[in-house]
């Protein structure tokens, strides 16, 4: 078996074990038979299997979303885009929609909605500030489009930054925000999931429909026109249904960073730059990453919570250094100026 | 003659204030101060933990931070109206939230301000205007209502405080007689709902009532070994899942000031979305020991929010009945 | 004896006796700066509750006397106040003038290499267990912390001869780990406290005072001594690493200093006003913007220029906004975001009409 089937295989196999573990662990050995049953039947009678049904199992819904949808976005602007630090939260697209989502509510007091439209307007504006921020590097030393990386991070720092200041004019509502604003998977956002979810389904299906010219434009623009491929119209379909994807995202749970960066880096070693077999990997690979972090971050300090924010942000801080040191500072690439 | 006139001046000096003799004090982070022994335009840099203490003792307030010019307070719930009752004269703004404006302040022309330790960074440049008294507020720091205690001392109003603690003291006894069962030893907790559980802190009125009248807080200790707020330092949220195994004597449930409302119904409403399916598997609320409060009203260290806390403990209790 | 000439490039210079030369066109905008400096200056002294400005300052040198709260609201707030934002504003500029040149990106920044975050993390936690610490203390800490990230940057980014791209990477990552910390520090922390940090790290110069201002001037000082004496290895920089040292540069003394130098002052503003996110990319791309100059005196005019946007935020802040709450770093944002569009509309046009 190759490389490839065999990562799908596992990947696939992962999931539904990752998934079960991120359910069931916690709970006393003794009582996962009444467990499995109340999930089968969907009735809870006791309150551990209330537990599993109200919290747990829409935790996992959100965290599933999340992870598969950061994942998916993160590669597709990475092969369009051309870099391998390009992802969501590194271009501003998380930071710009989590601004526009509480200065919308703490100016205008938006609902759940109208909410999400301005999640989904601040992702798209954050992508944009990111973009215009990095002109003015200009291209003549940077053939490794870092400019975008570091107008992207500069860019996150400023959103941030003025999000932390809205926050500070309103202290009440600053207590309810706090947490959503570091990226907190919380089964009480399950609402939120309920409004969003079809945006995220929409945009993994825009890239399935897209993958086989998306991966024929990575070959080569040239290559790609010539073989029928309209290169701006694939581009800009895929990058706005990648920004609005992460934007749904965060409109859900807050920004919840690193994953759309460092999944796309596990799955390309096994299985290639082909989008059409890269992103289910990559969908499946996210999912079990996030429930991964969202199981360590609630059992972690028990019975505090973590946030799960705080837990990718921190290992994924930890995993870019070792993507940077492996793609930048190795001996290769050292002669590049 | 001239020993009338003496009379007369010695008496007139006596009577004025203007000749009131200064003190030296160490504030609660070690700073050598001067305060006037009766201080009468006072300005406070927090207002439910420090003004409506004051305010509570019968001081009227110079200024307040988090006032904005047209009165109104930069959280929809004003404390003073809520805890105090309506018609108190309200202090006036000194600059919008996170910049005070020294030229504001000073215009109002404090002999004292009042600040937490927290605002320590700002000492220094609020004692150009007036001599800044720095109080601990913070939860670990001080317990129930010793910031009022503590301020009482600071203006010299110990004996208002002393009465208001008495009567306070026979309402609990009363209330106390008037339970069906004595509350000594019994555990309670109080949870402060957001999108997270939150435990509420040792400095407020709640805390102080609950205390004396014989309830205790519910240790809520984890597998390895955290206490209850993680100590002093941090404040951690609940785990949902946790919250719901939990067994104390009396639950206390307090909803945020931002949501759509604080009283029974919206409470439950909100809990049940934090952790779906509580009323039907806590043994609290099966059992009916769960008491739902309007955090405005209790929250703050002063002996009129214990009283309110009383006054929700009596009425629930009669209702149960 | 001041004598006029032409560079190498036909542009006008002025020439003194010991071979220093400058470029008119860059005293002219150092000038242009300097007056546009006073001017703000002046205008940001009338602002305010109290009705006082410039003309009652004129009238106590002819012996006229202000009433107690003109002479507190001139003195005691509106001075120290402008004061300090220029030289906070010079400083963060220049650190991030010198960053620009080491990484050779004119997107380095403090903030981005992490030293901001550093010296902010490390002022957190000790705010955290002694909430009344001293100023001297929190300074410490400040550049304790931005110490703390240069020697990790050095240690993971390896050898002298790496380059600029290696840097700002690894500032990149240890400025998301380091905030991911902070985050978790004002998320749980008690409401009060995290109120407390949550504000400072808004960036405010409520603290400013006359003594702060006189423990501010060594730095100030010498940052400008570092200019002189640094500023032509500046230039080398600009054309690389191996170039500089091909051009006989010391760059395994000089670049460690140089990186000292900018750590010192980013740490020393963040102390003095809180973390002034952008400023440093900012600054020297708007100086640029005037008068397109290298090493010293592209020093000097991004100082100026970061000086004169404090101080612009400053005013806004205290004067235009009236009860909406503005912190510092807001209303710089909020100054700083549209000059910023516009620069790159005029480098747009400019890069147009060349060809």
């Amino acid at each position: 078996m190759s490389r490839r089937s065999l990562f799908l295989w596992s990947a696939s196999l992962v999931l539904p074990v990752m998934l079960c573990a991120h359910l069931f662990i916690g709970f006393a050995p003794t009582s996962l038979p009444e467990l499995t049953n109340a999930l089968l039947h969907f009735e809870a009678e006791t309150y551990e299997q209330a537990v599993l049904l109200y919290q747990r199992v829409p935790r996992s819904l959100i965290a599933v979303y999340v992870g598969g949808v950061a994942a998916a976005s993160g590669f597709v602007l990475q092969s369009l885009i051309r870099n391998p630090l390009a992802s969501p939260s590194t271009m501003g697209v998380n930071s710009g929609a989590a601004l526009f989502l509480v200065a919308g509510t703490l100016v205008f007091d938006l609902g759940t909605a109208l909410q999400g439209v301005a999640a989904l307007g601040g992702a798209v504006f954050g992508f944009l500030a990111c973009i215009a921020v990095a002109r003015i590097a200009g291209r003549r030393n940077d053939p490794r489009g870092l400019s975008l990386i570091l107008a992207g991070a500069l860019v996150s720092m400023l959103f941030t930054g003025v999000t932390n200041a809205f926050l500070l004019a309103d202290p009440a509502r600053r207590v309810d925000f706090l947490s959503w604003v570091t990226g907190n998977i919380n089964h009480a956002y399950i609402d939120r999931l309920e409004v969003f979810w079809w945006i995220g389904v929409l945009s993994v299906a825009v890239f399935l429909v897209l993958a086989r010219p998306m991966t024929l434009i990575l070959l080569g623009s040239e290559k790609a026109a010539s073989a029928g491929v309209n290169v701006s119209l694939v581009s800009w379909i895929a990058l706005l249904a990648a920004i609005l994807g992460s934007g749904s995202a965060v409109a859900v749970c807050g920004p919840i960073g690193f994953v759309g960066l460092i999944v796309p880096h596990i799955v390309r070693p096994f299985v290639g730059s082909n989008l059409v077999f890269a992103l289910p990997a990559c969908l499946t690979t996210g999912a079990v990453v996030c429930l991964l972090a969202d199981l360590a971050a609630r059992e972690a300090l028990k019975p505090y919570v973590l946030n799960t924010g705080l837990v990718t942000d921190l290992i994924g801080g930890i995993v870019f250094v070792v993507i940077v040191k492996r793609f930048y500072l190795s001996p290769g690439s050292r002669e590049a100026a | 003659m001239r020993i009338l006139v003496l009379c007369v001046s010695l008496a007139l000096a006596a009577m004025s204030p203007a000749f009131a003799a200064d003190r030296s004090l160490t504030d609660d982070t070690g700073r050598e101060v001067t305060v006037p022994e009766h201080p009468q335009r006072i300005v406070v840099m927090h207002e439910p933990l420090l003004g409506v203490p004051l305010m509570d003792l019968g001081v009227e307030l110079a200024g307040s931070y988090g006032r904005s010019d047209d009165g109104t307070f930069v959280i929809a719930v004003d404390f003073i109206d809520t805890v105090l009752g309506e018609g108190h004269p309200k202090p006036k703004g000194i600059g919008p939230v996170g910049q005070p404006d020294l030229e504001k302040i000073r215009a109002l022309e404090p002999d004292l301000i009042v600040a937490s330790e927290l605002d320590a960074g700002k000492a220094e440049q609020l004692s150009t205007v007036a001599p800044v008294y720095l109080q601990n507020v913070g939860s670990g720091k001080v317990h129930g209502f010793d910031v009022e205690e503590d301020l009482a001392a600071l203006v010299g109003r110990e004996g208002a405080f002393a009465r208001r603690k008495a009567d306070y003291l026979d309402r609990v006894e009363d209330l106390r007689a008037a339970l069906p069962e004595d509350p000594s030893g019994k555990t309670y907790l109080a949870i402060f709902l957001t999108d997270q559980l939150n435990v509420v802190g040792s400095s407020s009125g709640m805390v102080q009532a609950l205390e004396d009248l014989g309830y205790s807080r519910l240790e809520v200790a984890g597998t390895n070994g955290i206490s209850s707020g993680g100590g002093s330092m941090m404040l951690m949220p609940l785990s949902a899942e946790e919250f719901g195994r939990l067994d104390p004597d009396l639950l206390i449930l307090l909803n945020s000031y931002m949501a759509q409302g604080r009283d029974e119904a919206d409470t439950r409403a909100a809990l049940d979305k934090l952790v779906p399916g509580w009323d039907r598997f806590m043994k609290p609320a099966l059992e009916g020991r769960v008491l739902i409060v309007d955090p405005a009203r209790v929250i703050t260290p002063t002996v009129a929010s214990a009283e309110h806390m009383l006054d929700s403990l009596g009425d629930w209790s009669r209702k149960e009945r | 004896m001041i004598r006029r000439g032409l560079a190498t490039d036909g542009k006008r210079v002025l020439r003194l006796r010991n071979g220093l030369q400058a470029r008119t066109g860059n005293l002219r905008a150092g000038i242009g700066l300097v007056a546009a400096v006073l001017l703000l200056a002046v205008f940001s002294a009338g602002l305010g509750l109290t009705d006082a400005g410039l003309s009652d300052l004129l009238r106590t040198l002819s012996g006229h006397v202000l009433s107690g709260e003109q002479d507190y609201a001139l003195w005691t707030v509106r001075l120290p106040r402008i004061v300090l934002g220029f030289m906070v504003g010079w400083s963060v500029a220049i650190c991030g003038a010198l960053l620009q040149s080491i990484a050779r990106n004119p997107l380095a920044d403090p903030g981005l290499f992490g030293f901001s975050q550093g010296s902010m993390t490390m002022i957190m936690l000790l705010l955290v267990v002694t909430p009344a610490a001293p100023k001297s203390l929190i300074a410490l800490a400040a550049l304790a912390g931005g110490l703390c990230v240069a020697l990790l940057l050095i240690w993971l980014v390896g050898r002298d001869r790496s380059t600029g791209l290696s840097i700002v990477l690894m500032g990149i990552a240890i400025e998301s780990v380091l905030s991911s910390f902070g985050s978790l520090l004002i998320l749980y922390l008690p409401t009060e406290t995290s109120l407390a940090i949550s504000e400072w790290l808004a960036g405010s110069l409520f603290q400013a005072s006359w003594p702060i201002i006189a423990a501010f001037t060594p730095l100030f000082l010498l940052s400008i001594a570092g200019i002189v004496l640094i500023g032509s290895a500046l230039a080398a920089y600009d054309l690389g690493t191996e170039m500089a040292m091909a051009l006989g540069e010391a760059v395994a003394v000089s670049r460690p200093v140089i990186l000292l130098l900018a750590v010192l002052l980013s740490a020393s503003a963040v102390t003095a006003v809180g973390p002034l996110v952008f400023l440093g990319v900012l600054a020297p791309h708007l100086a640029s913007l005037i008068s397109p100059a290298v090493a010293r005196a592209r020093l000097f005019l991004s100082g100026l220029m970061g000086g004169i946007l404090v101080v612009a935020a400053d005013a806004v802040a205290r004067g235009l906004a009236g009860d909406i709450p503005m912190p510092l770093g807001l209303s710089l944002t909020m100054i700083g975001v549209p000059l910023f569009i516009v620069a790159l509309r005029l480098q747009a046009l400019r890069k147009r009409d060349l060809h």
